[in-house]
């Protein structure tokens, strides 16, 4: 008892010391609380004016800049539909009000997005929407000197040939996985073969001439893509060389070797440009199939009259060492299933290295007079590539082909240029031709020509 | 006495400490797809079993997000905000976003150091990369004397990184530890005859995408558009050892899993260039598609992506041949994708149609994750066998 007594007794002292120690205490940090205070109203002070001077700032920035906007997109969404055109965004718990299933469409619908774009990004993107029709123009000029050889008879030396041919192209593209091509085309000058008579053609602009100086529609057609555009469909007025006897090396004659028969393979026979259809099959696994019928004879009116058919097959190969290398065979028939009518052929282009292409052609066409032996074709070169030249970007290339007609006519022909890849538009070439071996016409010739041609593209 | 003491310890066993620990969303980073999406401004996170997106993170209006990396210890999500100038870093677990660091004008692609220390922001438009301390979250510095910085790669041991110029043809070398520019490697000469085209090489250049590193980590594939070609750099010596010549205007270079081949996508003349690492020659060049933004392999083929078309064009590494092309839609933009580390499928973001493809790299069927966000821009996945940004 006495215990508990004494020890509530020191509990209230200490209590009572502890009081009146807070209460001196007070006394003394009251007069540092206002000095703190004080303090501390002047910091409010200052920062509400640092506040104030802010939001001015903004505001007067807010009033100047140029909004930014959302940029509005169009969504295509899936979207369940009932027969009295309600519309909903979900199947589940949707239900029609006369108790039908709901059908399953599509839409589209615009949405906000949070973009910002530049104001250069934005015409960037202004400029480079697809509308319309695109317009590209080419312009080629050959200018090609004859130098007779030999003691054959010459008719063309030292004369100087100049041929030149413009190109207009248009293409469109109307609707999905269709595509709209026009070329116009002219074709003004001389070429060596106004003079000298050959077969192998000296300029293969003069093989595509139909009439000088003039306009001509050169082709015209329609695509279309089918199968996951496995298979590609061509309408309209064609040019058969662009899709069958192709060749990496050997088959533009703007770029390339300008002697025809190195461009093409005369015995493919195409007709000249005209109405026609081509189909390519290619699933792109190395392996592709082509097939194409034009009108024979411009002259006749309708395309099944007097039909040119041709069938190829095309193959991508690349053996264990060397690069790839491109090998297509060819089947034609002209007007009919005759036997003089019908040839075959081949192409290709294989690499040897990055710089180092090989050429080859090769056609056969048949005859069928006993007294006529049949037609025979072949040629080959090569061309370097970024090896051995000026400049990157430069390439040259030598190519020899022979002529064999079973009329006797035979000729043989080497060809060298060197192109200069000049700027992005521009390219000129120099080029040398060696004409031999010619019986054609009827008199032994051999010629030398030299030539320049300039190319340029927009 | 006890009565009271019980009540007391009730009390504090039964307050919600749990309030103070935040809720993880995602336990293994390497289980998710970061998918960034530009035009909804957040990355999403798709789980890569159930297809599922598990998470998103809102980085704020106006952010445009470019390309969204992991950082390799799996803990952090690092993205550039394009068109708000600056850097993010979200924590993977519980999605939320740790903070927002400003960095320079318009930041697009970056590259974490191997040890997760340091984050590298390109700023092509501020010439400059950003140096970022993931463990301070503090940006140290902003390196600058850079011409349109595209891409970074980073060695494998971290003590360099390279910084491809997409407004040069040189590529720029860092010390990571002093985070200094140390030297310029030229990775071509710019041919004499380019002063007769001033509209092609005054009015716009087409320089370096990216430094492509080999797998073994001892040399870069620069890939030169203007120049076409690929320079190929030696990384001890930091000197310019090949030029290779390839297709029209290269994008950039993609290395094979196995390490021996390059490919090269040149968008100038349509067509893709295999490159032997080994004798640094072209092996092979194929047919393409148009605007090839991206490469990806799976099943010893390649699978470019074509944008435009919305093809992948598919080929054998083997074999080198083409092995045909899949085609994903219709009038889709295709942008880049990642690979699974497996290497057996490809996540591909399709930004218009708002949606991930998942492309199975051996039957080349594919199946599609729409609503991922608005307008994926591309994928990041955690040691995944290809990830990278256009």
């Amino acid at each position: 008892m006495v215990r508990q007594v004494l020890t509530l007794f020191l509990l209230f002292f200490a209590i009572f010391i502890f009081s009146s120690t807070l209460a001196t205490a007070g006394n003394e940090s009251e007069s540092a609380n206002k000095t703190i205070a004080r303090e501390i109203l002047e910091e409010v002070r200052v920062l509400r004016n640092r506040t104030q001077e802010l939001e001015d700032r903004l505001m007067d920035l807010e009033s100047k800049a140029v909004l930014s906007e959302p940029e509005l997109i169009v969504k295509q969404k899936d979207i369940w539909v009932c027969d009295d055109g309600q519309e909903f965004d979900r199947p589940d718990r949707a239900k029609c009000r006369d108790g039908k299933e709901l059908r399953k469409s599509f839409t589209y619908q615009r949405e906000k997005v949070y973009r910002r774009q530049t104001i250069s990004e934005k015409i960037e993107e202004a400029l480079t929407a697809e509308e319309g029709i695109s317009m590209g123009v080419s312009a080629t000029a050959t200018v090609q000197q004859a130098i007779g050889i030999g003691s054959h008879e010459n008719k063309a030396e030292g004369d100087l040939f100049g041929i030149g041919s413009v190109d207009l192209l248009l293409i469109g593209k109307p609707a999905l996985n269709t595509m709209f091509f026009v070329d116009i085309e002219a074709i003004g000058g001389f070429s060596p073969d106004t003079t000298i008579s050959n077969i192998s053609v000296l300029n293969s602009d003069n093989a595509r001439r139909t009439n000088d100086r003039e306009l001509n529609i050169r082709e015209a057609w329609m695509k279309l893509e089918l199968f996951e555009q496995q298979l590609s469909l061509y309408g309209g007025m064609l040019d058969l060389t662009n899709y069958f006897d192709a060749n990496r090396v050997a088959n533009d004659e703007d770029s390339q070797f300008i002697t025809d028969t190195l461009v093409n393979n005369p015995l493919l026979g195409a007709p000249a440009n005209g109405g026609g259809i081509t189909a390519i099959y290619d699933p792109k696994t190395g392996v592709n199939f082509r097939w194409g019928i034009q009108r024979s004879d411009s002259a006749s009116t309708g395309l099944t009259e007097e039909v040119f058919s041709v069938i190829e097959i095309g193959y991508l190969s690349h053996f264990i060492t060397i690069p790839e290398g491109h090998y297509r065979v060819w089947y034609r028939f002209d007007k009919d299933l005759g036997k003089e009518n019908m040839a075959y052929g081949f192409s290709i282009d294989q690499k040897l290295s990055a710089s180092l292409t090989l050429f080859g052609r090769f056609g056969h066409k048949f005859t069928s007079d006993q007294f006529q032996d049949d037609d025979f074709f072949y040629s080959g070169g090569f061309q370097f590539k970024n090896r051995y030249t000026f400049s990157p970007g430069d390439y040259w290339a030598f190519g020899y082909q022979h002529t064999d007609l079973g009329t006797e006519i035979k000729e043989s022909l080497i060809e060298g240029y060197y192109n200069f890849d000049l700027a992005e538009s521009f390219k000129a070439s120099f080029h040398l031709q060696y004409l031999f071996d010619s019986n054609s016409g009827g008199a032994d010739k051999s010629y030398l020509l030299p030539g320049l041609r300039v190319h340029f593209d927009f | 006495m006890k009565n009271i003491t019980l009540t007391i310890l009730i009390f504090v066993l039964s307050f919600p400490f749990n309030s103070f620990s935040e809720e993880v969303i995602i336990n293994d980073p390497r289980s998710v797809a970061v998918i960034v999406n530009r035009d909804s401004n957040d990355l999403s996170f798709m789980d890569l079993k159930t297809k599922k997106i598990v998470g998103r993170v809102f980085l704020g209006k106006w952010v445009n997000p470019h390309m969204a990396v992991l950082t390799p210890d799996g803990r952090r999500v690092v993205t550039g905000g394009t068109r708000a100038n600056r850097a993010y870093i979200i924590d993977v677990a519980t999605l939320k976003l740790i903070k927002s660091i400003p960095v320079d004008t318009a930041p697009e692609h970056l590259a974490i150091t191997p040890d997760s220390r340091y984050y590298y922001q390109g700023n092509p438009d501020g010439d400059s990369v950003s140096i970022i301390d993931l463990v301070s979250l503090k940006r140290l510095k902003n390196l600058e004397g850079f011409a349109e910085p595209l891409n970074i790669t980073m060695l494998p041991d971290g003590s360099k990184a390279y910084v491809a110029n997409m407004g040069a043809h040189w590529v720029g070398v860092i010390d990571v530890k002093r985070h200094e520019l140390l030297k310029k490697i030229k990775v071509g000469d710019v041919p004499e005859r380019s002063k007769l085209d001033p509209g092609k090489f005054l009015g716009e250049i087409n320089g370096i995408s990216n430094a492509t590193i080999t797998k073994d980590g001892r040399y870069l594939y620069a890939a030169d558009g203007d120049l076409g070609i690929v320079g190929v750099i030696d990384t001890r010596e930091d000197r310019l050892i090949k030029t290779i010549k390839v297709g029209e205007n290269p994008w950039r270079a993609y290395s094979s899993p196995d390490g021996t081949k390059m490919v090269v996508v040149n968008n100038g003349d349509e067509t893709v260039s295999i490159i032997d690492i080994k004798t640094n020659s072209v092996i092979a060049t194929f047919e393409a598609g148009p605007e090839m933004i991206g490469v990806n392999f799976s099943n010893d083929k390649a699978f470019v992506i074509s944008r435009a078309s919305s093809f992948l064009y598919v080929y054998d590494l083997k074999s080198l041949k083409p092995a045909g092309r899949i085609k994903i839609g219709t009038g889709l933009e295709l942008e880049t994708a990642a690979t699974d580390p497996q290497g057996d499928k490809l996540y591909l973001a399709s930004s218009r149609d708002h949606s991930i493809y998942i492309i199975d790299g051996k039957t080349h069927e594919f199946e599609r994750v729409p609503d991922v966000g608005l307008y994926p821009w591309g994928a990041f996945i955690l040691e995944g066998q290809d990830n990278y940004c256009h």
